[in-house]
């Protein structure tokens, strides 16, 4: 789980579609037809804390005593989970970018694929409510849906602790993706100015030595 | 090889001498905004410079900076975010469009002014003039500057770069190398393509200085970190771009090569005359761009396009001009005067060019249909009256009404949460202030700049558009039309935290992709009001036969002839009906190589003795 958690982190960042844990990937097609589905919407890296609690539910037994572990495999646009049940197959759900305001969840469109069943879908539904009390789609612009101002990134020790060295260096790459507030920018324009006014300044003012 | 002719002011240059060069690269730097700004009239709205505009208000107006620019043409590789730096710097100080236009001329016309002190101070003052006159020519071919997008400013940063370049090889003071490398990070953060510009950074950073590394140290410093500082994303993006493609090593390897030979030549460079020097210098400035070129044509496939010249603009007019002088000092030996011959040659041009564009007919610019100061007017109408820029997509009548969607949307405000039912739809016309229908109703005109005004009224609509079907239909097959319903931005994208330049710069709203020939059909609901009547135009026609036409009404009445680009429908029972519109791409009588914007046409909608109904009848 490790490997795959920092892949993720690095491939959100820049729009990719990454596992959390271990679901199978989709088509390229279906994935393809996802994607342009929903074109303007995103699954980002802040996604992540919601599906985390998710797995943890199915570990605690909330999901159901059948079930012993959920694994996610999150998409640009969408999200896969499977159900790992003790004594029945795999049950498959795919959530995709809600398309009405009605029922529940309130961010997803919860719809059963293999082996899942109704009761599945219900119970994923409640979890889901639960665990996104806003919602994980964003406005898909690759980089532009980097981390806003103010946005919580894990520190580096945090970072360490849970994936090495490979977690640090995708929380850098998360504080150095995230957006900018207004008085960076502003500090930043200041020093532009000046290294411009004194670059003008410089080759004005110069004379070849010879 | 040349010979001292005529000397450069030397030393600190002191006295009255040293003040020509000054007041010579200042008419100069007048003379090149004047001209700039007379030959590049009004704004071309494009998409880019509206992102742009919207980017910049996600930092002003939510405190949400972006560190990286818009997504080059070079697939995964990003542009950095000096541009937008400069779009907030103006809009943080009470600046608008018209202001960030001004900015741009007056850096394309000090970037002129640079280049004429530098060659004249460090090259040769008979070569300053061509070379500036020639800088400024190619200025003006360029279209960036009135689309206001990044590529308008490339020219500053890069002649800065190219400046302190020939300023370090002619002289190994590292002050220069500093200013280079500090340009070049803000050039290569403004358009990607100074890129070009970096290999002979290296190559001058190792050849001119007495102890290279040093040099070469101090100059990755400073341009790491003045990319870094200015773009750490869009530095992210590219440097994982370049992971992805197993290009990162390999470049690191080459950029070291470069560096260890180009050191190895220092001292046999240092030990060259200035202008042997200044003629290398020249070269290895352009020859690089020639080495991107051809690796973006032949190795990606990559159109080329006069913008992309931006990085060897300086260098090559300060090489053309100096070609053209040279054979003129021979006969300088006997007579010094002859040198000047190429300058005079220059100005006699330049003022001729002048005089035919000042005294001729306005120069025919790309103007838009919608400029953005009309657009901001009919925005702020449309807010005042209740409408969301976002519930505006499919709703809004006007002539180029794509476009001027996308105008607004620089100056409408942030998305409402809650769309907009009802068959309610904006419609804008632009008339002359003295043409205005007598009958219509005064609160629906707004003035606009000139002797002109916008009609903005609503109007209940029959048309449907929450209920377009888009469909495209191959010529050269036979199988069955793909088709999408042209849905609207989705809820998630109403998130009034953003300015979603990409929903709002380019509402595109189905993805339909088929290669040419094919027919492209939007198939418009009806709902009609029970006995009355309506009179449906398609505004911005290209040409009659391959224009947007309609070609079929169901379930309305109408007794116009299909295909046709006007329809009158009249409805006894108020019937649900259906009208299609369509336009052939590409076929062998309508070959032209028009873009489908994947917005429907333009379609214009009118009462039965509608006031505007005379503007509409061409």
């Amino acid at each position: 789980m490790g490997l795959a958690h920092q892949a993720c982190v690095v491939a959100a960042v820049v729009g990719a579609h990454c596992a959390i844990a271990g679901a199978q990937p989709l088509t390229p097609s279906a994935d393809e037809a996802f994607a342009g589905r929903w074109r303007g919407l995103a699954l980002t890296k802040d996604c992540e804390d919601g599906f985390r609690r998710l797995m943890q539910m199915a570990q605690s037994g909330q999901l159901g005593k059948d079930v012993a572990q959920a694994n996610v495999g999150i998409f640009k646009n969408h999200a896969r989970v499977e159900l790992v049940r003790r004594e029945l197959p795999i049950a498959v759900l795919l959530l995709t970018p809600k398309d009405s305001s009605d029922g529940m969840p309130p961010y997803f469109s919860v719809e059963p694929g293999m082996g899942a069943t109704a009761e599945d879908v219900a119970r994923v539904a409640r979890a889901l409510d639960e665990v996104f009390t806003e919602n994980p789609f964003r406005p898909a612009y690759d980089f532009f849906n980097a981390s806003r101002v103010g946005a919580p990134i894990p520190g580096i020790g945090e970072a360490y602790a849970s994936g090495g060295w490979r977690g640090v260096l995708g929380v850098l790459a998360r504080h150095t993706a995230a957006l900018a507030s207004l008085s960076y920018t502003v500090a930043v324009l200041v020093m532009l100015v000046a290294g411009i006014v004194a670059s003008v300044l410089l080759l004005w003012g110069s004379t070849s030595p010879r | 090889m040349i010979t001292g002719i005529e000397r450069t002011n030397s030393g600190t240059g002191a006295g009255a001498g040293s003040l020509i060069p000054i007041l010579c690269a200042l008419v100069i730097t007048l003379v090149a905004f004047a001209w700039l700004d007379h030959v590049n009239p009004g704004f071309l709205v494009s998409e880019d410079g509206i992102r742009d505009q919207l980017l910049a208000r996600d930092c002003t107006d939510l405190g949400q900076c972006h560190l990286i620019g818009p997504r080059t043409s070079v697939s995964e590789f990003q542009q950095g975010a000096v541009w937008l730096d400069l779009l907030i710097a103006i809009r943080l100080l009470g600046g608008d469009t018209a202001t960030v236009r001004t900015t741009v001329f007056a850096l394309m016309a000090l970037a002129v002014g640079t280049l004429c002190i530098v060659i004249w101070r460090w090259v040769r003052p008979s070569i300053a003039l061509p070379a500036s006159i020639l800088l400024i020519a190619a200025l003006s071919v360029s279209r960036d500057p009135i689309q206001l997008v990044n590529g308008s400013i490339s020219a500053f940063p890069d002649v800065l770069t190219a400046a302190g370049l020939l300023c370090y090889a002619l002289s190994g003071r590292y002050r220069f190398i500093v200013l280079s490398a500090f340009a070049l990070g803000l050039a290569i953060n403004v358009h990607i393509g100074a890129l070009s510009l970096l290999p002979p950074l290296i190559v001058i950073a190792a050849l001119a200085g007495a102890r290279p590394w040093r040099a070469l140290f101090a100059a990755g410093i400073v341009l790491v970190a003045t990319s870094f500082v200015t773009s750490r994303a869009a530095v992210l993006a590219n440097v994982l771009a370049l992971v992805k493609h197993g290009n990162l090593l390999p470049l690191l390897a080459a950029a070291l090569s470069i560096a260890l030979v180009s050191a190895r030549f220092g001292r046999r460079f240092r030990s060259l005359s200035s202008d042997a020097r200044a003629w290398i210098t020249g070269l290895i400035l352009i020859a690089p761009f020639g080495v991107g070129v051809l690796w973006l044509m032949l190795g990606r496939e990559h159109f080329f396009d006069f913008r992309y010249l931006h990085p060897i603009l300086a260098p090559a007019a300060a090489l053309a001009a100096a070609v053209v002088w040279l054979p003129f000092t021979l006969g300088a030996r006997w007579f010094a005067a002859l040198q000047w011959i190429p300058a005079a040659a220059s100005l006699a041009v330049a003022a001729t060019m002048a005089a035919r564009a000042y005294s001729g007919p306005a120069v025919a610019g790309l103007i838009a249909a919608w400029p953005l100061t009309e657009a901001s007017v009919i925005a702020d109408q449309a807010t005042r009256l209740g409408w969301s820029y976002e519930d505006l997509v499919f709703r809004l009548q006007a002539t180029e009404c794509n476009e001027l969607l996308a105008a607004m949307s620089v100056s409408a405000p942030l998305p409402n949460p809650v769309p907009r039912d009802g068959r309610s739809q904006l419609q804008v016309i632009k008339v002359r202030r003295d043409a205005i229908p007598p009958l219509l109703d005064l609160k629906d005109v707004v003035p606009l700049e000139g002797n002109m005004v916008a009609v903005v009224r609503q109007i209940g609509s029959w048309m449907r558009p929450d209920r377009l079907v888009a469909c495209r239909r191959s010529v050269s097959s036979q199988g069955a039309p793909t088709c999408s319903v042209a849905s609207r931005p989705a809820p998630e994208t109403r998130r009034p935290e953003q300015f979603l330049f990409a929903t709002r710069s380019a509402p595109g709203i189905h993805s339909l992709d088929l290669p040419t020939p094919y027919v492209a059909t939007y198939e418009v609901p009806l709902s009609p009001e029970t006995g009355a009547s309506r009179e449906l135009v398609i505004v911005d026609q290209t040409s009659p036969e391959c224009g947007w036409r309609f070609t079929r009404v169901d379930g309305v009445h109408s007794d116009d002839r299909l295909p046709a680009s006007r329809v009158r429908l009249h409805s006894a029972t108020g019937e649900s009906g259906l009208l299609v519109i369509e336009k052939p791409f590409g076929t062998t009588a309508c070959p032209g190589n028009e873009v489908d914007n994947r917005y429907p046409p333009c379609v214009f909608e009118m009462r039965k003795d509608d006031p505007l109904m005379a503007f509409l009848a061409g």
